[in-house]
């Protein structure tokens, strides 16, 4: 590709470490590929942390990654300045969450298995381990297996607000829908996985 | 009712609920245990999720995703605009078929072909009857004088005939019209006559580029043609019906 540039000046990336994510995606847009590689240096931690909890792999994590950026790279004349350019990230990384949430049916429902079974552990208390990192270490793999053997849309809320701390009108923004809506749908998404993790809020 | 509580509970716990709504509840804790259980419960939650906030590093690479790109020779597109450009192609398909259609209606006609009649009017009509050979012009052979008899002649020369034949008159009004004059000159042969001159004799004298009267072609309505008979003058017969005949002065 006649756009990829294999070495880059100091001045270069100081240059374009100073613009914005919009003026980088103008560039990249006409073929500037260093401008692009840029915006995935700025946003691949956000992408791949959104990723990691919606897939809870940090392998599967990484596919999504890239997925998300090749597919960005391929729609940079699609998004428009209005938006700021990680909420059309992320709504790029959202829908191949929720793409291959519904391909993958066969596995979502033995991750259900595996977190009924983690929170039977959690609950009965087979195991007692007094170091509280290791308790913490299995809370958390419970958590994680609750949270994964959610629908995909309810996980999607969880990650967006609660996990990544994203605002409200960005939510909004990111799903399609309104601020009551987005407010709404966090709050049913919480209280999908609370009731799944009652047994463990219980003890 | 357990719904909005539910609801308000939960936005405590992960603190978004108003600052008054949060101090109320507390206050109810205070004196509630089962209240006070369930928030506190619910804050387990709100934390316990705090536990997933932490994400191993990621180990992807510049390189990888380049190398992911150039394995799938991708480019960023072109604008949607621009690939909208299909939309004009059946604009044009539509006028280029409406084109040719009418195409056939545009063109010019072709030159009307002149064929000749192998009967013409002229040959079926009757062979006219010239009362008077030397008066008529025999340059319009459809077109024929009749001549009236002597008393009418000069009549006849006196008042030239000032109505032409136009299209908006009819056959049977001309008819009646000749009709009613040859009965004036009948009943009045000797009408003074200002600038006529004495006729004697019968057609000699009859103008030949007076008006004539071009009676329209017809073959509905014949006109009926009196001559006069060249023994007896004075006298006429009907020789035959004709059509198109020049009726002059």
């Amino acid at each position: 590709m006649e756009g990829i540039v294999s070495t880059m000046g100091a001045t270069a990336t100081g240059r374009l470490e100073l613009e914005s994510d919009e003026r980088l995606v103008q560039r990249a847009r006409s073929g500037e590929y260093e401008a692009f590689e840029h915006l995935f240096d700025r946003h691949r931690v956000l992408v791949y942390r959104f990723a990691y909890q919606m897939v809870g792999r940090r392998d599967d994590a990484e596919d999504m990654v890239q997925e998300a950026f090749v597919r960005a790279y391929q729609n940079l004349h699609r998004y428009r300045d209005e938006a700021k350019f990680t909420t059309w990230l992320l709504r790029i990384v959202t829908n191949l969450c929720t793409d291959q949430a519904r391909m993958s049916q066969r596995r979502t429902n033995l991750e259900q298995k595996e977190a009924a079974g983690a929170l039977d552990w959690m609950t009965v208390g087979m195991t007692n381990d007094p170091v509280q990192n290791l308790e913490d270490e299995r809370r958390k793999a419970a958590l994680r297996s609750a949270l994964n053997a959610l629908p995909a849309h309810h996980r999607t809320m969880i990650v967006l607000r609660d996990l990544e701390e994203r605002e409200y009108p960005e939510i909004a923004k990111i799903i399609g829908c309104t601020i009551g809506g987005a407010k709404l749908r966090v709050l049913r998404a919480r209280r999908a996985l609370r009731d799944r993790i009652a047994p463990l809020l219980a003890q | 009712m357990r719904n909005k509580r539910d609801q308000e509970l939960l936005r405590y716990a992960f603190g978004e609920l108003e600052e008054s709504k949060t101090e109320a509840l507390r206050e109810k804790a205070m004196h509630d245990a089962e209240l006070a259980k369930e928030l506190q419960t619910q804050e387990r939650f709100a934390v316990s999720l705090n536990l997933l906030k932490e994400v191993p590093e990621d180990q992807y690479s510049k390189e990888r995703l380049r190398a992911a790109i150039l394995e799938r020779c991708l480019e960023p597109r072109e604008p949607a605009r621009a690939k909208l450009g299909w939309l004009w192609m059946p604009a044009v398909a539509f006028t280029l078929t409406f084109a040719i259609m009418l195409l056939p209606s545009l063109k010019p006609k072709a030159e009307p072909m002149v064929v000749k009649d192998p009967n013409p009017m002229r040959i079926q009509a009757p062979t006219p009857v010239v009362l008077n050979r030397n008066a008529v012009s025999r340059s319009t052979p459809a077109v024929q004088i009749q001549k009236a008899p002597e008393p009418s002649t000069a009549a006849l020369a006196s008042a030239p005939v000032s109505q032409k034949w136009s299209p908006k008159r009819s056959r049977k009004q001309y008819a009646t019209l000749v009709a009613s004059r040859s009965g004036e000159r009948a009943e009045s042969p000797t009408l003074p006559v200002p600038q006529a001159p004495a006729v004697k004799g019968t057609a000699k004298n009859t103008k030949p580029d007076s008006d004539p009267v071009l009676l329209p072609p017809s073959n509905d309505e014949p006109i009926v043609i009196i001559g006069t008979l060249p023994d007896s003058p004075g006298r006429a017969t009907e020789t035959e019906a004709v059509t198109g005949v020049l009726v002059g002065g």
